[in-house]
């Protein structure tokens, strides 16, 4: 009789000594197989897993399978396997079932977070291992929230019919922050500046958006990796991190964390040279793309943005496989590092598939067309993060990963674009003030992936003391499946014009557009647009240059603008600059007939490591009527407010001195120039400061009359601002006050606009 | 105070009585409500001889209810705990239904499709003779036209941006990898319209003789004769207008 | 206004394929000097091909071919190299692509399941057992 082994403990299959159990198992067949001590799982089911069935010789080694076959399924707190005379007999013990799984103490995650993590559900078989990996996933989100110390006992209520509760009690335990970061062996740059660049952040109260104030070891490696591009950036090329030591504090409540470096020399560029393998290639023709030029201080990021530079120049001379690797000498007297950029022939391969995965509502072939490989093209990895971009660009997808594996022969490979869908459909109601319009709210639905056929469709509404607008615009990024963007506007747009010239204007129209690129960054769009608009409610007190402009007009227009983009971005461009270039004619049909130019450039300039900002922006413009007819007032240019900061909307230009009506005008230039600088208070606030000044004109009206001045005087306003993206919206502030300006001008200091999404 | 959900309680009823219940249920299309009695019965009574049946009417509760991953999971625990039960040819059946039906259309990404594809191979697999094994061998037929579908698709794509050796490599896959599909005609016939296109005229005439031998009647044939023959042999040439052409690329 | 220039398919060099001699290279040779061929006779193994072209894309315009170079190797049953032909742009022909497809089943997702975006999880619930996805 085998020594019986304890119950309820999964044991592993030995039997202590293995010899005496052999002799037992050799010799003689199996006559039959009796299970013993099943209750919820059917006989069948057991002999199923056994590795050996009557009729068969008793033989150790399979009996020894069985015997694990039976422990691995999971089902049997213990197995014993044991001979009475031919027959095997299977003793078991089955695992309980778990009746119900509840959790106490968890205050700060939901019991169906908590149930979503762990494997174990009602009616499933309770295992010892299965319990210990789900404690280790509970602890493993309370970690994930900074609470490492954080414990949790898996409890055990026994229940008839061999069923257990399974309760998880957690003691939750206090967030542990990190009380301090402290540098030592940082000559050259302040323990403030080193913080600010590594991502923990010492714990605040104000941090209580963020969890990058809680002590996270992964994050501390992330740190040291922060803390090395920052050095080598400024040219320290032997800068070692010699530890990050995290310690806890003696009420066990935060932790200190102290980074020792070791910063070496200060090294600048030495010679700086091309060399390559390629036949026809001029090392030469390549030396204007080196952005690292001899004598200044070394920037590894700044190498490795000329690696990328040198590629795509290679590549754009149609190399396929192409590989630029930079060979750095460092010279230790003179501190200078002498960089060589070997252009070598890659190896030689292509892409033998593409498949694009987890799109689940996007089409194929809105993903497909953003690739700029396609399947038999040879294989190239700046086109290939070129593509991962293009695709993240277009905004409906969570996460883009592009993996490659190799295919059918050594020289070839399969691309997975793998992508992970958000929800792009918006409905976003804002509500906001600004002193030109009063409170303003808006409304607006959109999908940008209509069908998942990547076409935009938006329904917008915005409603304020002096404008309502609703409009519906759509868009087909590629008509026809070509790289030309298509769509259609169809707007209503009511404006009350009454206190700067004693109108209303209502127009109602629809736009066709279309845009296409010319080159990387040229982009043309034409577009035809039909609008009726009405000026109404013109009070008997108005201005006769108003009065007699009552009444609706059609006007039908072709228009082109081009527009050159080097900016950096454009939500909120920090560096580059742009041209844009507008002509609209008016005269397919439809009352008015006029030819309207606009010019406009804007230039950015990062100051002091980009967190000072100098943009110029200016525009000119001109309208000029065909034939005899002039200029309808709802066609004349208008300039304050927004455009030209210190004077009210429709502030400045001709204006009929009896009613004080502005008139407008068929001529204008404006151009602003703007500081904007941080405040002193740390970059995640958003809280930024600027200086400006707008300068600008306006006139040539076609009125002679003495009580209408149209001197196009140039008016120039200087002014201060404040703008914060808070958490409810971008906020801004704006003062200005006007130097040049016409007596009879409006004005206007201060102006203040809020907005939010929710 | 926490308020217990109504299924909640603890109510200890004989597990035949419930079971009716859950019946009743089904049959009055309660699928939801059916699926949690059956639960009911499993929970309650784990070891009673209704606790099998109850797992696997639970499941095809859930299967008719649409809820095609609770099905999925209550069918993988019916198998891994009755893997020799006469019902569990059923369950694999069940399985590879609920994957199949959640096939999406071949410009999407065909995921489901492929587990589709094992979950019927596994059913022929291990249950060759059963009725189950015949529907599952039409259905594996379907799915792989569907696969062949989504090959056709990306080749047509790049077909029409004029990338020859893209298309070729798809439409091949299809001819090689998809034989019995319905898209090897078309497939043929792109074929002939690529290596037309590249000037390579002997692949082109191979691959149209190919198409012509084995579907003869097919449309795509009368395309490929016309291409290389004699043009005015095509069925009427219906020459969509531009805006029509236009209209349709949009919606 | 530059064009951009994309470079499609294996296009082999001159220098590469003066390498190879009829009635001599092997098949591996030429998979040395080559690489893997862009695609092999659909049903005649014997034969090779390697295709590459320079394409031009302006502004919108379908991208029109700069360049292309089909190389065609035939080999004999030995697998020597008996006959090597190189095509250009000009031997190809303007072909017409032939705007149906062959129908395939599988659900298309409704306008409203499209929108909620939480698709797959609810269909139609009369369909049963019809093609696949129904």
């Amino acid at each position: 009789q085998a020594g019986a082994p304890n119950p309820g403990a999964a044991k592993s299959a030995a039997f202590g000594d293995g010899t005496l159990v052999a002799q037992m198992f050799s010799g003689g067949t199996i006559r039959d197989i009796r299970v013993v001590g099943v209750q919820r799982i059917e006989p069948t089911t057991v002999r199923s897993y056994l590795a050996v069935a009557p009729g068969d010789p008793f033989d150790p080694d399979r009996i020894d399978q069985s015997l694990k076959a039976l422990f691995n399924t999971g089902l049997f707190a213990d197995v014993v396997l044991k001979r009475e005379g031919d027959v095997l007999v299977v003793q078991v013990a089955e695992n309980p079932i778990i009746n119900r799984i509840a959790f106490e103490g968890n205050r700060r995650i939901e019991k169906e977070n908590l149930e979503k993590e762990i494997q174990l559900r009602p009616r499933v078989v309770y295992t010892r291992t299965r319990v210990q990996s789900d404690v280790q996933r509970i602890l493993d989100i309370y970690r994930r929230q900074g609470r490492f110390a954080a414990t949790v006992e898996p409890k055990i209520i026994q229940l008839d019919q061999n069923r257990v509760d399974l309760v998880f009690e957690i003691n939750e335990g206090v967030r542990t922050g990190v009380r301090g970061i402290t540098f030592i062996g940082n000559e050259k740059f302040s323990d403030g500046t080193l913080r600010e660049a590594i991502q923990t952040r010492e714990t605040a109260w104000w941090r209580f958006m963020t969890s990058d104030d809680n002590y996270d070891p992964d994050r501390l490696n992330y740190d040291r990796d922060l803390l090395r591009r920052y050095y080598l950036k400024e040219g320290y090329a032997d800068f070692r991190v010699v530890s990050a030591v995290a310690e806890l504090t003696p009420d066990r409540e935060d932790f200190v964390i102290t980074f020792t470096v070791d910063e070496g020399e200060r090294y600048k560029f030495g010679k700086m040279d091309i060399s390559t393998s390629l036949k026809a290639l001029d090392p030469e023709q390549l030396r204007r793309v080196l952005t690292t030029r001899e004598g200044d201080w070394y920037n590894a990021q700044e190498v490795e943005n000329t690696i990328n530079k040198l590629t795509n120049a290679v590549g754009d001379l149609q190399y396929a496989f192409v590989d630029v690797r930079p060979r750095i000498s460092r010279n230790r007297e003179d501190q200078t590092i002498d960089i060589t950029y070997d252009i070598v022939e890659g190896p030689r391969v292509f892409v033998e598939r593409i498949d694009v995965t987890g799109n689940i509502r996007t089409l194929d072939k809105v993903v497909r067309r953003e690739m700029l490989l396609s399947e038999g093209d040879p294989f190239s990895s700046t086109k290939l993060r070129r593509s991962e971009q293009r695709i993240k660009d277009l905004g409906y997808f969570e996460r883009v990963n592009i993996t490659t594996a190799e295919g059918s022969a050594p020289d070839r490979t399969v691309m997975n674009v793998e992508v992970t869908e958000q929800s792009t459909g918006e409905i976003s109601i804002g509500a906001g003030y600004s002193t030109s319009d009063g409170p303003l709210a808006d409304f607006s639905i959109r999908e940008r992936n209509l069908l998942g056929r990547g076409q935009d469709l938006r329904f917008g509404a915005t409603v304020s003391g002096s404008r309502q607008e609703y409009d519906v615009s759509f868009t087909e990024p590629y008509f026809l499946d070509r790289d030309l963007s298509a769509g259609f506007d169809l707007f209503r747009i009511t404006r009350d014009y009454q206190d700067e010239s004693s109108f209303d204007e209502k127009s109602t129209g629809l736009a066709l557009r279309m845009g296409y690129p010319l080159t990387e960054n040229l982009r043309q769009r034409v577009y035809y647009q039909l609008q009726n608009t009405d000026i109404t409610s013109v009070p008997s007190t108005a201005s006769r240059y108003i009065q007699d402009q009552k009444g609706a007009r059609l006007t039908s227009l072709i228009g082109q603008e081009l527009t050159y983009d080097r900016r950096n971005s454009r939500l909120n461009p920090t560096e580059g600059y742009y041209i844009r270039l507008t002509n609209d004619l008016a005269g397919l049909g439809g009352d008015a007939r006029f030819l309207r130019n606009r010019l406009g450039a804007g230039y950015y300039l990062p100051l002091f490591d980009e967190s000072w900002v100098l943009s110029t922006t200016g525009e000119i413009g001109y309208i000029v009527g065909i034939g005899d007819d002039g200029i309808a007032l709802s066609d004349r240019f208008f300039l304050g407010g927004d455009t030209l900061r210190g004077f009210n909307t429709a502030g400045i230009g001709p204006r009929d001195l009896r009613t004080g009506d502005a008139l407008g005008g068929t001529r204008y230039y404006r151009a602003s120039v703007e500081m904007s600088f941080p405040v002193g208070l740390p970059e995640e606030f958003g809280l930024k400061g600027h200086a400006f000044s707008d300068v600008g004109t306006l006139g040539k009206v076609d009125i002679n009359d003495p009580l209408v001045p149209d001197d196009e005087s140039v008016r120039l306003s200087v002014g201060t601002g404040l703008s914060w993206r808070s958490p409810f919206g971008p906020i801004r502030l704006d003062f200005a006050v006007p130097i040049l300006k016409e007596d009879y001008d409006k004005k206007e200091i201060f102006r203040f606009s809020f907005g939010t999404r929710f | 105070c926490s308020s217990t959900k109504p299924e909640d309680q603890y109510v200890e009823r004989p597990a035949d009585q419930i079971y009716q219940e859950a019946d009743a249920a089904m049959r009055e299309e309660r699928f939801k409500v059916a699926a949690k009695l059956y639960d009911e019965v499993e929970r309650q009574h784990p070891y009673s001889e209704w606790a099998g049946k109850a797992q696997i009417m639970a499941a095809y509760a859930h299967y008719q209810d649409l809820k095609y991953d609770d099905a999925i999971l209550a069918l993988d625990r019916y198998i891994q705990l009755h893997p020799g039960s006469p019902d569990v040819a059923y369950a694999y059946y069940m399985r590879a239904l609920s994957y199949y039906e959640q096939i999406t259309d071949v410009r999407r990404d065909q995921r489901m499709t492929r587990l589709a594809l094992d979950a019927l191979s596994e059913v022929v697999r291990r249950f060759p003779d059963s009725q189950y094994a015949r529907d599952a061998k039409i259905k594996i037929d379907l799915t792989n036209d569907h696969l062949a579908g989504k090959e056709m698709e990306v080749g047509r794509f790049y077909l029409k941006q004029g990338q020859y050796t893209a298309g070729i490599g798809r439409f091949r896959t299809v001819i090689e990898n998809y034989q019995t599909t319905s898209h090897v005609p078309e497939a043929l016939h792109r074929l002939v319209e690529c290596y037309l296109a590249l000037g390579i005229t002997d692949e082109a005439k191979t691959a149209a003789a190919v198409l012509g031998h084995n579907f003869p009647g097919s449309e795509w044939y009368t395309d490929s004769y016309a291409l290389l023959v004699d043009a005015n042999v095509r069925p009427e040439r219906n020459e969509k207008s531009w805006i029509s052409r236009a209209w349709s690329s949009l919606f | 206004c530059s064009p951009t220039v994309a470079t499609r398919g294996n296009m082999a060099d001159p220098d590469r394929i003066a390498e190879i001699k009829a009635g001599q290279s092997r098949r591996e040779d030429v998979a040395d000097i080559l690489g893997t061929p862009t695609s092999v006779g659909t049903f005649d193994q014997n034969v090779w091909y390697y295709i590459g072209q320079k394409t031009e894309k302006v502004a919108f315009f379908q991208p029109s071919v700069m360049e292309r170079r089909v190389v065609v190797v035939h080999f004999d049953d030995a697998g020597v190299v008996r006959e090597m032909k190189q095509l250009d742009a000009s031997d190809g022909q303007q072909v017409e692509m032939v705007d149906r497809s062959t129908p395939t089943a599988g659900r298309e997702l409704s306008f409203l399941e499209q929108m909620l975006g939480n698709v797959g999880r609810f269909s139609a619930k009369d369909a049963r057992g019809r093609g696949p996805g129904r």
